[in-house]
């Protein structure tokens, strides 16, 4: 009985072991975005599904800081939640570039 | 190589006579996992996407230089932008934001033309005029929004527009809550007839730099991102986040050491006399020792397995509900839109290690400590 149980045990571990091993080396599709990029010229970067508090956050091309660093209080905290707090947040683009002319 | 083959089954032996213990002391360690996994995964994905996004998008981006940020491009400049050597398609655009119901939209604003270039996965169809707009997925469902239907956006003015077309469920998530329509329009909208957002230039291979420096000879008030530049900032960024997030898990993943050895081992008696029981029949300590590692490795590698299927069937399948909006800003609880997502070798073996130094450093001491103990006292 005891053996039973242990040789399900090591069957069941080396199944989960091999299918998440298939899982990693598995290369899904990632969602078809590059007619949705070339039509509209490319907009979406960042780990926020829209612009409500800040472009930058949603696209780092169309605002190179957040913009809620300067509104309300500029220089002040800022006061966007997503600010940092996702998975995959962008550091504003070149923060060091002189004013003008911005590429070097 | 006999006596390590018999102290494996005995491992597993123990491990499915104590399934129930080893599941309440693995369940912690088994929920961080995924989450770690799951937000790995996603972070992955967004990053492979938003390279194939830079990718897929335009050369040369070009805003202006207002009070030192990136402001809006008077129309008058777009012309000259045009017959520079090298650029094969110039893309004026508007991006604004503005309220649809009680939900923030992005409002893409490119040339007409420019929408019917080449056919969009979508529901319904492309616009046949102006008055068409096509509307993303989340904000079709969360306002119960159907091709054909008509919707007022209003900025500077108000303006009616019928919805021609919204994106499918497998495209991308920066498509989510965008309204996209004719340039023209989304000036009338926002009440800005002589500025665009930003110019896209596409331009012939390999003519990227000189066209970006062309740009700036024209006006040094032009501010110019290259796709080049881009794409080195969307990786260098997201790399550096997602190293950070990895190690704030990590140390979320050290509170598992204490459950675990707290459930598993040391407030577990009958484990104390088990291993009292199995010195008195003459077993070593290091047999001891190696049948408790072997028992922490079957549990970690059923931990970090399980933890990556069950992250999986999370996120690929069923578009990971309740944690979206933990890792994307903007989601709902429950997305209709696929996750971009990437499972990777690494992050598995990392949990793998993970799970062996929390179920070792919780029980390995303390098997030690009493397997050194005369077993008349364990027994006790």
């Amino acid at each position: 009985m005891s053996n039973r149980r242990a040789s399900r045990l090591l069957v069941l571990t080396g199944l989960v072991a091999a299918s998440s091993a298939g899982l990693c080396f598995w290369r899904s599709p990632l969602p078809d975005d590059r007619t949705f990029q070339r039509v509209t010229g490319g907009i979406g970067l960042g780990a926020a599904a829209s612009a409500t508090w800040s472009f930058h956050l949603y696209d780092a091309r169309t605002e190179s800081s957040c913009e809620n660093e300067m509104w309300p209080i500029p220089g002040g905290i800022c006061f966007s939640p997503y600010h940092g707090a996702t998975v995959a947040d962008m550091s504003p683009l070149d923060p060091h570039r002189p004013p003008r002319p911005a590429h070097r | 190589m006999q006596r390590h083959w018999s102290l494996l089954q005995t491992a597993a032996a123990n491990l499915a006579a104590n399934s129930r213990v080893y599941g309440v002391a693995s369940a912690g360690l088994f929920v961080a996992l995924a989450l770690l996994l799951a937000g790995i995964a996603i972070s992955e994905g967004l990053k492979a996407q938003a390279v194939d996004a830079v990718a897929g998008g335009a050369n040369v981006y070009c805003t202006w230089d207002t009070f030192g940020r990136d402001g809006p491009v008077p129309i008058d400049q777009v012309p000259a932008l045009q017959k520079i050597d090298g650029v094969v398609r110039v893309v004026p655009r508007i991006i604004g934001r503005l309220a649809l119901g009680e939900r923030m939209v992005v409002v893409v604003g490119v040339p007409f033309e420019e929408l019917l270039r080449e056919p969009f996965p979508l529901e319904g169809r492309l616009p046949s005029s102006g008055a068409e707009v096509l509307v993303g997925r989340e904000i079709a469902q969360e306002l119960g929004l159907v091709t054909g239907q008509r919707v007022a956006l209003e900025s500077a003015l108000l303006r009616v527009f019928t919805i021609s077309g919204i994106f499918t469920s497998t495209s991308s998530l920066w498509s989510a809550r965008v309204v996209v329509c004719d340039l023209g329009e989304a000036a009338a909208l926002f009440g800005e007839e002589k500025r665009v957002s930003d110019v896209c230039l596409f331009t012939r291979p390999g003519y990227e730099p000189s066209v970006a420096e062309a740009v700036l000879r024209i006006d040094p008030r032009f501010r110019v991102q290259t796709q080049a530049l881009v794409r080195g900032y969307v990786l260098r960024g997201m790399t550096l986040r997602e190293g950070i997030f990895t190690v704030l898990w990590a140390m979320a993943l050290a509170l598992a050491i204490p459950a675990s050895a707290m459930f598993g081992h040391l407030g577990h008696s009958p484990r104390r006399r088990e291993i009292g029981l199995l010195k008195a029949e003459g077993w070593r300590t290091a047999d001891v020792l190696e049948m408790v590692a072997l028992e922490n490795l079957f549990v970690s590698l059923l931990c970090a397995c399980g933890a990556m299927i069950f992250a999986f069937v999370w996120v690929r399948l069923l578009r990971a509900p309740l944690i979206a909006p933990f890792f994307i800003a903007e989601l709902p609880l429950f997305p209709s839109l696929s996750i971009p997502a990437r499972f990777l070798p690494l992050p598995l073996v990392l949990s793998f290690v993970f799970s062996l130094v929390v179920t070792m450093t919780g029980s390995i001491y303390f098997t030690w400590r009493t397997a050194i103990t005369r077993p008349a006292d364990n027994l006790r």
